[in-house]
């Protein structure tokens, strides 16, 4: 699968539709189906709306699937930036009234993922990130 | 994404259904806003028909707790989806608003504290 986006997050409804016909042609459980979305939309709306805030309009999404693995690729034309180093420290033992959600997204991508990498390259910031397919059973 | 709300003595149940991300959270949070009265004292919201939730969401879930807290109100959820679980477990949010297995038992505990 590869989807050109808008940098903006009303395009957040048609990533998803887009990773649901893929997760039905190959046969996903319904747990890794949510797992690759949530992975993609954590990463894909930081860059909808810091990324956008610098400067970035485009946003490309190629999702590769293998028999053990799902493989996903994001490529933005924003302000440099690794989400993976970058992102706020989130604290998960935090007390409700000092809690932030700030970095809360890259924690469960850090979580859900069995490796990930950044680099930029041609003037674009590109994450790669692989799930295991058997955490969907 | 989509909310009904009914009440069962003076707990305020509100179900949430569909999905919850990044596009529409903004719109989740108004309305939830809208269907908690000041007067409610407890509150549950019923989570079984919510199919996905993002980080966006428990941004949401967030500023409700604390509004709740601040007005005295009890709070709880109920029924997550194995999924939504996870992403509770994940971001520690089950240890700041309390989780249910079933409506009865959150109805049962917003009641008795």
């Amino acid at each position: 699968m590869h989807l050109q986006l808008d940098a903006r997050p009303e395009e957040l409804p048609r990533l998803a539709e887009a990773v649901e016909e893929l997760a039905e042609r190959d046969d996903w459980s319904p747990k890794l189906l949510f797992q690759v979305n949530l992975v993609i939309e954590e990463l894909a709306l930081n860059v909808m709306t810091h990324g956008r805030a610098g400067g970035a309009r485009h946003l490309d999404v190629v999702l590769r699937s293998a028999s053990d693995t799902i493989t996903v690729e994001l490529a933005d034309d924003g302000p440099r930036f690794d989400p993976l180093e970058e992102a706020p420290e989130f604290d998960p033992e935090l007390p409700i009234d000092e809690r932030r959600v700030g970095g809360v997204g890259v924690h469960l991508v850090r979580t859900l993922v069995d490796d990930a990498s950044y680099r930029y390259e041609d003037g674009k910031n590109r994450l790669t990130l692989v799930l295991p397919r058997e955490s969907g059973d | 994404m989509n909310i009904t709300e009914e009440r069962q003595g003076d707990t305020l149940i509100v179900t949430a259904a569909g999905r919850v991300d990044g596009s529409n959270s903004q719109e989740f949070q108004q309305a939830l806003e809208g269907v908690i009265g000041e007067a409610d004292r407890a509150v549950v919201l019923q989570l079984k028909e919510l199919s996905y939730i993002s980080s966006s969401g428990l941004r949401v879930m967030l500023m409700v707790a604390r509004m709740l807290q601040k007005r005295g109100t009890k709070f709880a959820l109920c029924e997550l989806t194995e999924s939504i679980r996870e992403v509770f477990e994940i971001s520690g949010f089950d240890r700041i608003i309390p989780v249910h297995d079933s409506q009865s038992a959150a109805v049962a505990a917003v009641a008795a504290s």
